[in-house]
């Protein structure tokens, strides 16, 4: 009896053991990168925006690993696979520049009109929306410099609740293909605000939202 | 006695003088990193204030006056425009940034303005019914600096407000070493 007993607590302890690898691997998030005017973005080594510690230029679109993120979400620290030459680099990457989704082939913008003729107001569709479990996210103006809108209703058209600027937190409570509907945990606001202007919060043991603690 | 009184006149209107003088509001210098710096003149009637927040710069300047909007100035480093300056930009380049950063507004209106050292500065406006708000912004070094405003209330902002706004990035120098 008391061998058969050892003996199944060696066998779940063996399984323990080599489950242990694949749920760090599992730990592993990818994003891909994304850049508004289609260029690479700067592999850098270390989470600071200086000219003399680029390590090398991640084309877009390309997929890269997440480790972890540093400085209140900012900052990724990411590995990335040069499939060529095989070769793997490890640095830091801003992560407005991070997306989950795998983005589409680069199409520069149409250009804005100078003094256009004023549109027809774009009225809000509802019709699309489905909840979603809810995730993380940080806002990520087209400019970075920049700020994005949290508006009642989803439509360019509609009035503005407030402004957010690059990396405030929001959490998404449902969406269609453009829009989403969002919490602000600081304030109870629920509002709106285009999907391209959100990047989606990885946890400091590099899985998405849902499996870990956040970073901030 | 006359000489006295001359003497005292004299150098009340000196003190007068020197403390106007000494009420003009110094340039605000934003080091952005060893190589760069921002000289900032402030309104007159403005106070500023700004905080770095991680790569990011944002500074208010608040009016003495409530009726008068208020402004942000904002500072970011760009990767995917790294070290990159607007003048560089061919014409398409330029369309392309324009219609990037109006990419959230409903009915945007644009122009293009310069710095008093030449850098352009692009003029965005916002026409919908729904808000009103305006950005001027531009690119130095792979940095992106703007500043916008909008109305105190439910109004349209004004030219003489947005002219504000506009003369604000107008007077700054970036100083490079």
């Amino acid at each position: 009896m008391n061998k058969r007993i050892l003996s199944l607590f060696f066998a779940v302890l063996l399984l323990v053991i080599l489950a242990l690898p694949m749920s760090a691997l599992a730990n592993t998030a990818s994003m891909y990168v994304i850049s508004s005017n289609g260029k690479g973005v700067h592999l850098r080594e270390k989470p600071q925006a200086n000219a003399d510690n680029v390590i090398i230029t991640v084309p877009y679109g390309a997929e890269v690993d997440i480790l972890s993120t540093v400085q209140s979400g900012q900052w990724a620290h990411i590995t990335w696979t040069d499939d060529p030459n095989n070769k793997t680099y490890e640095g830091y990457m801003m992560t407005r520049y991070l997306t989950q989704e795998i983005p589409p082939a680069y199409k520069a913008p149409q250009p804005a009109q100078a003094q256009p003729e004023k549109a027809e107001p774009k009225m809000p569709n509802f019709a699309n929306f489905k909840l979603v479990t809810p995730y993380n996210v940080i806002v990520r103006p087209s400019k970075p410099s920049g700020f994005v809108n949290f508006r009642w209703a989803p439509s360019t058209d509609c009035k503005v609740i407030m402004r957010c600027y690059a990396n405030y937190p929001l959490q998404v409570i449902a969406q269609d293909g453009s829009w989403a509907q969002l919490r602000d945990p600081a304030t109870g606001y629920v509002g709106f605000m285009l999907r391209s202007f959100l990047t989606e919060v990885v946890t400091e043991n590099g899985a998405p939202f849902g499996s870990g603690v956040l970073v901030y | 006695m006359k000489k006295y009184l001359s003497i005292l006149l004299i150098c009340l209107l000196a003190l007068t003088v020197f403390g106007a003088a000494a009420e003009e509001t110094a340039p605000v210098e934003i080091k952005v990193h060893d190589g760069l710096t921002i000289s900032v003149v402030v309104p007159e009637g403005y106070t500023f204030s700004g905080n770095w927040y991680g790569e990011i710069l944002h500074a208010s300047l608040i009016p003495a006056d409530p009726a008068t909007p208020a402004m942000v100035l904002s500072v970011a480093a760009s990767e995917e425009y790294g070290g990159v300056t607007i003048n560089d930009l061919s014409e398409d380049e330029l369309n392309s940034l324009i219609a990037v950063c109006a990419a959230d507004y409903a009915s945007p209106s644009y122009a293009i303005s310069e710095t008093t050292h030449g850098t352009k500065l692009i003029v965005l406006d916002e026409n919908s019914d729904g808000d009103e708000y305006v950005e001027i912004i531009t690119l130095y070094q792979g940095y992106f600096v703007q500043v916008s405003m909008e109305p105190t209330d439910e109004t349209q902002l004004t030219a003489d407000q947005i002219a504000v706004a506009v003369q604000l990035l107008s007077d700054m120098e970036f100083v490079t070493k």
